[in-house]
């Protein structure tokens, strides 16, 4: 196996920029704001409330919340060093 | 080449293997909603309601992105569908570049690779790709709406990003794949659990890429680590996330007095808070990893907190309403579905243990904490304890348990031929033969042979010769293997679509890639080891952690793609090893492209058997027959149909909730009405189907409550159903669950214009104390109060198959029709022949023919082919002179029972009782129908062989 050439310095390298760290605030928002336009009212034992499948609960909510997830991938992936690296 | 070069070279390959496989699966795509969990699983993405548990609410937002893309509401299926086949052709991909980075770094890990080994690589890849893009199991999930195509797609990414991150040198960039994996892993969990599987697989990377001394000692223990790890995850930290949640909860709104949900409110931004905590004082790299990979997991799996919203919005389906936290942890810990012992526990002889409270004797038990739920009193929120899990304790237990369930005692026994036990229990020998012959050999490795060796046919295998066994396609093999001579079996057998032969092809390869990848030095021994260890994880180890009972619903293939994915690497490997082979033999320069020549026969001649039996298209037969279960009802009044197995529930479901059929009916589904969120769910109202007459108030049926009611035997019940009075007997019963009490709760308040229907298997099977009180109007009897015998209600019946059913694309051509769509097309023809032997028995020719030729043109032979029931048409072709018609049914029942007897009758001890009795009685029944028409040829030819066959078959 490949020996492990770790230089002291990469050691307390910052994994993520500020950057990252702001995005991962970001998804969070989008996911709880996704959460928050899917409550409701709900059906109760007296009438059917269709309220329950309305566009906001079950369109807009679901696209804020997947819009989330993604970005916590954008999140994680960023990195503006690479392209200095490989001119190297 | 340099390196990049060839990574430019792998990754257009790539695209085309996706192409290839995206064009296969497209092209076979189901174009609705498939059989099982399909229907339920569609109607939770397009509505965001909840299915069954554990939920999949990440793949609830999948499915839902897709079916925007639909134009109408009955395209959203085929746009499910759609989502499991890109996602399958992903994971195709991924097994490509996973496969060709593994030769790669095996064989060739300078970065100068020669154009021929270049096309050495991409062989490799390109075949076991291709292998497992077209074998049976991962094809079967990569066409219908179910999680699995998604969770292979999830083990194949994480996968190949752990063999990214071990070749990329050791960096903080490198860590960002370890976290980018937690995250995927997170989001697994919104999918299916199978993904966790992957965990000791990477744990081994890990170690091989950072451990400085690899020794024996330390692998296994990093294997240890490795399993260890998926066990805290699955048992410590997925329940624990939510178990604290709940803590929070209970104690700020019992003790504290807030509003409900404060508490996870509360819970979720302190989780917030001390992940950033960690992450700020985590200074040393490998630590805020770690803190990192955590976080996102957290993330990932934080897709659960849709189930809680949506569930709190009281949906239509809404299965074990997890509305709150302590709901929530029980609907992912799949509580309903019961453990099973794994290293110590009871057998399915052992007796509960009884001890002595007071002057009674109760059974022992463990008590498993308390079950909380809202207080449903508007006043004060609330949770109120009201019931408590509990385990019983046995009297005699074992190692291993094996054989464990009590339910399942009959099904253990006719499996191991073995005497009744009476209450000893089984010996470690008998324990172990039934999870070698059983649980080892009939429910992983056929399946595994199926995908690499060959397939018999597609109906389902209770471990009889003739029904979902593994062949290889060699005449002689496959006599051996099955103990007969296959070529004596029926043409019904034969002609199976399901029936594919590889000829043992990819199995022979992966053996050669094992070989070929083993003997490459000790980095080949490690990678060996990975796949292999993924190979199990997926395989044998779901196989000792699920300790399956006998008598499964279906098969369980799908539950082993991940198992199937990693052998296909060692297919494509198996190329490298075929060029060695042939190096001796065949001049250099030529010698890659014949074997790449070779080596890709292999899976095209696995399409060429496997297309037939995967190729969905102009299938509707689960959308059609679920709304002929509805359409049976009559269209005023708000009806109520009980139904109780998942094919005659989940399509209702899915026309009503998806395609808006039948809005004003109301499906109830027998086997939760023993529970209390489901009787909620009766109790409300939904789309234009009011609440069911439910009088019942809500602490009468808590889990807990009324669970059994005990009865005077032979009592009966007589109740005012309608406006008349109804009398239900109930011998043979000495208690009522909760579920009849329902039945009869509804019988009595149920106004009279609202009628009550059962679907036609529950009629018949599970509800025997209404069976006196059964009206046939189709695929449903509507429940009526006088004793109606044998009732058929004739007019309303033809009226259902003439006008209102629809038979689901049957009459197309070259339709694949598998077990299941054939199960379901028989009970339209059974419906058929009922109604065709009642019209002829009023003397209504005309009427009766309309239906005989509606059957030819609706259901024809030629892809569902006939059986006894057809009979019934034949007598009326004949009646009405149609004499060619009927004599091609009556013909063709005989040569077919004949074939199946003759059959039978070469298998000596071996042969299928219930085989031979079902065509004995078709035989007779033909035979019948042929003298009763004076067929004299027919007679003559027949006549014989059924007294040869009666004689013979009444000695042994």
């Amino acid at each position: 196996m490949k020996t492990s050439k770790t230089n002291s310095a990469s050691n307390n390298e910052q994994l993520f920029s500020p950057v990252n760290y702001v995005l991962f605030t970001f998804s969070l928002i989008l996911i709880v704001i996704g959460l928050v336009l899917m409550t409701g009212s709900a059906s109760t034992f007296a009438k059917f409330e269709p309220n329950i499948f309305s566009t906001r609960r079950i369109i807009v909510a679901p696209i804020v919340c997947l819009a989330g997830y993604f970005l916590v991938f954008i999140a994680i992936l960023w990195h503006k060093n690479d392209l200095a690296d490989e001119q190297k | 080449m340099k390196k990049r070069n060839f990574l430019i070279i792998d990754r257009c390959l790539g695209g085309i293997v996706f192409l290839i496989a995206a064009i296969t699966y497209l092209l076979t795509i189901e174009p609705s909603a498939s059989l099982w969990d399909c229907p339920e699983f569609i109607t939770c993405g397009y509505k965001l309601e909840i299915g069954h548990s554990p939920g999949a609410p990440f793949f609830m937002l999948m499915t839902k992105l897709f079916a925007m893309f639909a134009s109408t509401p009955s395209e959203v299926a085929l746009w499910a569908n759609i989502l499991s086949a890109l996602l399958s052709a992903g994971c195709i991909l991924l097994l490509f570049l996973t496969i060709t980075h593994l030769v790669r770094r095996l064989a060739f890990p300078d970065s100068f690779i020669t154009k021929s080994q270049v096309l050495l690589i991409e062989t490799c890849g390109l075949v076991g790709a291709l292998v497992y893009a077209w074998s049976d199991t991962f094809w079967f999930s990569a066409v219908e709406a179910e999680v699995y195509a998604f969770s292979s797609f999830l083990t194949a990414l994480v996968f190949w990003l752990i063999l990214k991150w071990e070749e990329a040198t050791e960096s903080s960039k490198s860590d960002r794949l370890l976290i980018l994996i937690s995250y995927i892993i997170g989001l697994s969990t919104g999918v299916h659990l199978l993904n966790l599987l992957c965990i000791p697989p990477i744990v081994l990377i890990v170690y091989y890429r950072t451990c400085k001394k690899v020794t024996v000692l330390r692998t296994t223990g990093a294997l240890f680590i490795g399993v260890m790890a998926i066990a805290i995850v699955l048992f410590g930290i997925i329940p624990g996330i939510v178990n604290i949640g709940s803590w929070f909860e209970l104690f700020m709104t019992n003790t504290i007095g807030l509003p409900y949900n404060a508490g996870l409110i509360t819970y979720a931004i302190l989780l917030t808070l001390g992940f950033i905590i960690w992450i700020r004082i985590a200074k040393k790299r490998w630590w805020q990893t770690t803190a990192l990979c955590f976080m996102v997991f957290t993330i990932g799996y934080s897709s659960y907190a849709i189930i809680l919203v949506r569930a709190s919005a009281n949906p239509p389906m809404d299965e074990n309403s997890p509305d709150n936290v302590f709901a929530l942890a029980s609907y992912l810990s799949r509580e309903q579905y019961g453990d099973k012992p794994l290293l110590y526990g009871p057998a399915y002889t052992s007796e509960v243990d009884y001890e002595t409270k007071g002057p009674y004797l109760v059974p022992k038990t463990i008590d498993k904490g308390a079950v909380y739920q809202k207080s449903h009193d508007d006043n004060a929120d609330k949770y109120i304890e009201v019931d408590r899990r509990s385990n019983y304790i046995y009297r005699q237990n074992m190692l291993f348990p094996r054989m464990h369930s009590a339910r399942h005692a009959e099904a253990y026994e006719q499996w191991m031929d073995e005497v009744d036990k009476n209450g000893v229990l089984p010996t470690q020998i008998e324990n172990i033969r039934f999870f070698l012959s059983y649980q080892v050999n009939h429910m992983y490795l056929r399946y595994f042979f199926w995908n690499f060796v060959g397939r018999q046919n597609n109906i389902q295998g209770f471990g009889d010769i003739e029904h979902g066994n593994w062949i290889t396609g060699f005449k002689w093999f496959d006599d051996l293997l099955l103990g007969c001579d296959t070529s004596k079996m029926p043409s019904d057998l034969l002609n199976n679509k399901g029936r594919n032969v590889f000829y043992g092809l990819p199995l022979l390869l992966g053996i050669l890639g094992m070989l070929w990848q083993i003997r490459r030095g000790k980095r080949g021994k490690q990678q060996w080891n990975i796949v292999a260890l993924l190979f199990f994880m997926t395989g044998l180890a779901i196989v000792l952690y699920l300790n399956q009972t006998p008598m499964e619903p279906r098969e369980r293939d799908y539950a082993y793609a991940g198992s199937f994915y990693a052998y296909a690497i060692w297919v494509g490997m198996g190329v490298a090893g075929l060029n060695n082979l042939l190096k001796h033999s065949v001049r250099t320069n030529y010698c890659v492209i014949a074997t790449a020549l070779i080596a890709l026969i292999v899976p095209i001649q696995m399409v060429s058997q496997t297309w037939d039996d995967h190729d969905r298209s102009n299938r509707y037969i689960c959308r059609d027959f679920g709304a002929n279960y509805l359409n049976t009802m009559q269209d005023k009044g708000n009806p109520i149909i009980l139904t109780n197995g998942d094919n005659e529930t989940f399509p209702l479901w899915y026309n009503q909730e998806v395609e808006g059929v039948r809005t004003d009916a109301r499906v109830c589904n027998m086997s939760y009405a023993q529970t209390d969120w489901y009787i909620d769910q009766l109790k409300r109202p939904a789309y234009s189907s009011p609440s069911l007459p439910i009088t019942w108030e809500r602490k009468q049926y808590t889990e807990g409550t009324n669970e059994i009611v005990p009865i005077e035997p032979n009592d009966s019940i007589t109740l005012q159903y309608g406006q008349r009075s109804m009398t239900i007997l109930l011998d043979g019963l000495n208690h009522l669950a909760k579920s009849d009490l329902l039945i009869i709760e509804m019988l009595s308040h149920t106004p009279a214009n609202r009628p009550i229907y059962t679907s036609i298997n529950t009629g018949g099977n599970t509800l025997p104390y209404l069976r006196d009180h059964l009206v046939l109007e189709g695929l449903a009897y509507r429940v009526v109060p006088e004793n109606a015998g044998k009732l058929i209600d004739i007019e309303r019946l033809y009226d259902n198959i003439m006008n209102k059913y629809k038979y689901g694309g049957l009459s197309k051509q070259g339709l694949y029709v598998d077990d299941d769509a054939m199960g379901m097309a028989h009970i339209h023809q059974y419906l058929m022949s009922i109604l065709i032997n009642s019209l002829l028995e009023n003397g209504a020719l005309h009427r009766a023919k309309k239906v005989a030729d509606k059957w030819q043109k609706e259901l024809p032979s030629y892809n569902v082919p006939y059986t006894d029931d057809a009979l019934a048409m034949a007598e009326c072709y004949y009646l009405v002179s149609d004499v060619k018609k009927a004599d091609e049914i009556v013909s063709n029942l005989l040569f077919r029972s004949s074939e199946w007897l003759n059959w039978e009758m070469s298998l000596g001890d071996k042969r299928s009782r219930s085989s031979e009795r079902q065509w004995m009685g078709t035989l007779k029944h033909a035979l019948f129908i042929a003298e009763k028409y004076k067929r004299k040829t027919l007679v003559k030819k027949y006549s014989q062989q059924y007294e040869n066959f009666k004689n013979k078959f009444s000695k042994q």
